[in-house]
């Protein structure tokens, strides 16, 4: 009795294994780079040895490309990653009213009471309170971004960082970098730059109660842990695996779908790693939107069809009925 | 004389039927797409609202199309529709777009004198029969009514739907048939048709679907493209919605009983107590409503920069405190990516499920 | 005869009603009412009317300081991200004034005169500022209809019961600060720089020194003058848009339009200047409608918001100066 949860998400692709009382007992953290398709496959294929495909009760998948990671796998749930992270987060805490989470490409915030979500709030548009802009400094700054979080604790007095815009907020540290700054300094006040601009652009108006999950893979970084504690005044929580929350989400609901529907999973197995698993797509010329159509194929047979606008690609049988 | 115009949502299926029976050529602009969009941003203000874009866009097209005459409604401010009218004609006279301009303003504008002399105009200046023009203004109106009508019982009863994506089929199947047909007689009869096949769907009356509102600024409501099909998703997910904003409320309100919304709008509500432009007056009171009647959730509309709305957004806090009712607020602008948005509308739906869910089990 | 009897009943009970409210006022005035002046928005504009104003009521107030970072956190914080910089800017006033005031001055600019108005958020500022404050109590916010005799008298009415003094007194304090607003100096036009510009855009960005950097005294550091648009008398303007297929409803947009075209036209100055806050929806449509209608003339558009960097304004002016100079020599 497994339960699999996958997150693929911009910057990395997640892969967790929960058994029949949902512990975690596989944990799978791997770089997308840009081809989701085959990061689900490596994911999967470090399972394949360990496990029986007959063993996967349930798959749930999540994150931006939770699409095609069921068209690939056969899950039995897809659910957005707001929903995954703040199930995972309730399910290791009942006591959790606030999750911060910020990823590579995006961050939220999400508010839970009495274990539901009461609000939340995402930000896609601006990238100053993400992870990408993080690693971009770092970068710049020649620092490991594995290292950054212990280098910002290291400050004593963080720079103040001006500008609520990554854009901004980059000009200034290149000019507080050439009048001398120390680094440590600088990327201490990179840090509260972040975690000011994500409390202004999602926070407002929102009420911050404990306790407070803090997770997403930035979660690794205590230098931005620490700058919530300070600007928060309250505790912060890291949970174990920060990293795979919405992946961990992903695998309950699919047990809790599952189980509310008394059905079998439709998880197509190990096997699928057997044939071949290929991609091609086509601008629809059909009308003015020119969607771009990807389709997915396994073993040259269509099992998915994304981003057509009117749907016609897509696999229905409602439409032939009228 | 050949005239176009901007569109907004299914406006274009009655200004063809209107113009078709009164003989004026009238030449409708494709459809709002992307490319629409690429085409109008490239010679609109960069801050403007998008509405704007589309609008001129479209004005570029139906101008290559043939047209020489644009047709184009306005307000009295102090929203920016009402300033759309100069600054579209400034913008597409600049880049070689060339036409006649009709501004149909309001009364309070112009007085209602110059505005029948403007929509005269419209007719080409011939004299054509008032009670022709009468009936077939009456008729128009009964489409678009009898259309909305039969749009907003499926949008309600999809959430009930037993096999999902059927009336959501019908819908789109109506509107295409009603593009083709010649005259108001045959478009009434069509809608009449499909109203009948709606009836038809099997339902499952135990679901306990969500039920939402959707409001906000009237433009993103109407034009599908301005809430990048956004009715279309919600169908899909099957969730019951209601949409009080739609072009025949419109023509209700500014038309046919312009006193009776002079009345609503100066009445207080506690949130919003002046009408201070735009719909977002409406919008507080729609949020009202809602909650009134039982509905799980709101979801507020507007294109970045929508200046009424943004002080709705800014009591929606307040609001949903005090009513005890979950308000999404989506903010639309070309920049923004699909994806993001989708998400946040799943979750928003997930949230209203899962807290119904909560109330049932009593846990 | 009882029709006689009614009347008099009538005007006995409203004349008893009127000591009891003078009653009322006396009870106030005792207690004396301070209140909050936040000094954002048109405050800038029109300061001279509301100092005048405040001082012949004779009654105490607190008006907030200049515009500084502190402010303009305050007010980015409790704003809505959407809004622009002014608005947050009067709202960082707002929350400084907060705890310090019984009453809350939020004017509520409904139309001004013509029957033309500022723009949607003026008219809902009240709402915004009570929302984002979180001080829902003790807001002066009804609505202002500065094109009605009858409005404007009622707003005093309202107003000086709320402040607790008298009617009469109010009207004489209003008079009075009209005529000292109409005496006062309004906008700027320097004579003595090689060059002038016309400086574009609402008083509250022009004014505000905070807000747009010190824009007015690095133009002067680069030798030019500035020209506003409240040195274009109005019916300079109003000639100005008599072409436009319909009358402007804002009033910036006629002002800072009619006022930049007249000034083009007639040659007064070398370059237009306009400083515009990011998303604003009126100068979306000024800024076009006047780029559209001068041509080839010399235009710089400073967009500001909180976050824009001083290095990259100096930048442009300095640019913008120095095409000027090239413009006389060629």
């Amino acid at each position: 009795m497994y339960y699999m949860g996958i997150d693929v998400g911009s910057v990395s692709t997640n892969v967790v294994l929960l058994d029949g009382c949902l512990e975690v007992i596989e944990e799978i953290y791997l770089q997308s780079k840009g081809s989701p398709i085959k990061s689900i496959c490596e994911g999967l294929e470090k399972l394949k040895g360990k496990y029986d495909s007959k063993q996967i009760s349930g798959v749930g998948t999540t994150g931006s490309g939770r699409n095609i990671a069921a068209a690939v796998t056969g899950a039995d749930i897809i659910k957005n990653e707001i929903t995954t992270h703040s199930i995972a987060a309730s399910y290791m805490d009942a006591e959790v009213q606030t999750i911060l989470e910020i990823g590579g490409q995006d961050s939220k915030v999400i508010l839970l009471r009495n274990g539901v979500i009461s609000d939340f709030a995402m930000n896609t548009v601006c990238a100053a309170g993400t992870g990408s802009f993080l690693d971009r400094q770092a970068e710049r700054l020649g620092i490991a971004i594995g290292e950054l979080g212990n280098m910002a604790l290291k400050s004593k007095v963080p720079v103040r960082i001006a500008g609520r815009c990554a854009v901004f907020a980059e000009t200034d540290i290149i000019h507080k970098q050439q009048l001398g700054y120390e680094k440590e300094d600088l990327i201490a006040g990179l840090c509260y730059a972040l975690v000011r601009n994500y409390l202004s652009n999602l926070c407002k108006g929102k009420e911050i109660k404990d306790k407070v999950f803090f997770q997403g893979g930035v979660a690794a970084n205590q230098g931005i842990k620490k700058a919530f504690e300070d600007i928060l005044d309250k505790e912060i929580i890291v949970p174990e695996h920060f990293k795979v929350m919405g992946a961990i989400g992903a695998a309950i609901l699919s047990k809790e779908a599952l189980e509310n529907e008394r059905k079998k999973t439709m998880f197509k197995g190990f096997n699928i790693l057997k044939g071949k698993i290929s991609t091609d797509s086509f601008e629809c010329q059909d009308c003015p939107n020119h969607c771009e159509v990807i389709r997915i194929y396994s073993n040259n047979t269509m099992i998915g069809c994304f981003s057509d606008r009117c749907g016609k690609y897509q696999i229905s049988d409602a439409k032939s009925k009228i | 004389m050949k005239i176009t115009f901007p569109h907004l949502g299914d406006a274009y299926i009655a200004v063809r039927l209107l113009c078709n029976e009164m003989n004026v050529d009238c030449i409708v602009p494709p459809l709002n797409t992307m490319e629409t969009l690429e085409r109008g941003s490239r010679y609109s203000p960069e801050e403007i609202c998008l509405p704007f874009k589309l609008m001129a866009g479209n004005l570029m097209e139906g101008i290559e199309n043939g047209a020489d005459t644009v047709v184009m409604v306005s307000s009295n401010g102090p929203c920016r529709l009402g300033e759309y009218g100069e600054l579209l004609k400034s913008v597409l006279d600049k880049n070689g777009y060339h036409a006649d301009w009709i501004l149909l303003d309001t009364v309070q504008a112009i007085g209602i004198r110059e505005l029948l002399k403007r929509a005269g105009l419209v007719w080409g200046g011939k004299k054509r029969s008032k009670l022709k023009l009468l009936g077939a203004l009456k008729g128009v109106y009964k489409v678009i009514h009898s259309l909305e009508r039969m749009e907003k019982e499926i949008h309600f009863r999809c959430g009930y739907e037993i096999e999902r994506g059927r009336l959501k089929a019908i819908l789109y199947k109506c509107k295409k048939d009603i593009c083709h047909s010649d005259s108001i007689n045959d478009a009434l009869k069509i809608i009449e048709n499909y109203s009948d096949k709606v009836k038809e769907i099997p339902l499952d009356r135990e679901k306990n679907p969500v039920k939402v509102v959707l409001t906000g600024e009237i433009f993103s409501l109407i034009e599908p493209f301005g809430n990048q099909y956004l009715e279309d998703k919600l169908m899909d997910m099957g969730v019951s919605f209601s949409k009080r904003i739609t072009i025949g409320w419109w023509i209700d309100t500014t038309f046919v009983q312009p006193l009776k919304r002079a009345r609503m709008m100066s009445k207080k509500n506690g949130f919003l107590n002046y009408c201070i432009g735009g719909y977002a007056k409406d919008t507080v009171e729609e949020v009202i409503e809602a909650k009134k009647n039982h509905y799980d959730g709101v979801i507020q509309l507007l294109p970045l920069g929508c200046m009424p709305e943004i002080v709705v957004k800014s009591i929606m806090p307040d609001m949903a405190e005090e009513l005890d009712i979950k308000i999404l607020t989506v903010v639309f602008d070309e920049m923004n990516g699909e994806a993001g948005y989708i998400t946040r509308i799943e979750a928003f739906i997930d949230m209203l499920q899962r807290r119904k869910q909560h109330v049932l089990y009593g846990y | 005869m009882f029709f006689f009897l009614y009347i008099i009943g009538l005007v006995g009970i409203k004349s008893i009603s009127t000591v009891l409210n003078a009653e009322n006022v006396r009870i106030k005035e005792a207690v004396s009412i301070k209140i909050g002046i936040p000094g954002g928005l048109l405050y800038h504009r029109y300061a001279t009317f509301i100092n005048t104003f405040i001082n012949e009521l004779d009654i105490e107030c607190i008006f907030s300081i200049e515009t500084n970072r502190e402010i303009l956190d305050m007010g980015v914080n409790s704003c809505v991200n959407e809004a622009c910089l002014p608005m947050k800017i009067f709202h960082g006033h707002a929350v400084f004034l907060k705890n310090q005031c019984d009453l809350l001055w939020i004017p509520r600019i409904m139309k001004c005169k013509n029957s033309e108005s500022i723009c949607p958020k003026f008219c809902g500022l009240p709402e915004m500022v009570m929302s984002g404050t979180k001080r829902k109590e003790g807001v002066i916010d009804y609505p202002l209809y500065m094109d009605r005799k009858r409005e404007v008298r009622h707003y005093l009415k309202k107003l000086s019961e709320n402040l607790g003094c008298n009617e009469n007194k109010a009207l004489r304090a209003f008079k009075k600060a009209v005529i000292s607003y109409g005496q006062a100096e309004k906008g700027i036009w320097d004579k003595e720089y090689p060059f002038i510009i016309f400086l574009a855009g609402h008083p509250y960005n022009i004014y505000d020194k905070f807000a747009n950097m010190n824009l007015i005294d690095k133009l002067h550091s680069y030798g030019i003058g500035v020209i506003t648009e409240e040195q274009v008398f109005d019916n300079n303007k109003e000639e100005e848009i008599k072409h436009l297929m319909k009358r402007p409803y804002w009033l910036f947009y006629k002002n800072n339009y009619g006022a930049g075209k007249y000034l083009v036209r007639n040659q007064k100055i070398n370059g237009i200047v306009y400083i515009s806050s990011f998303s604003c929806g009126i100068d979306s449509i000024t800024i076009e409608m006047l780029k559209n209608d001068i041509g080839d003339f010399p235009f710089l558009i400073l967009k500001i918001d909180e976050h824009t960097g001083e290095a990259g304004m100096n930048t442009r002016i300095e640019a913008f100066a120095d095409m000027l100079e090239r413009r006389r020599i060629h």
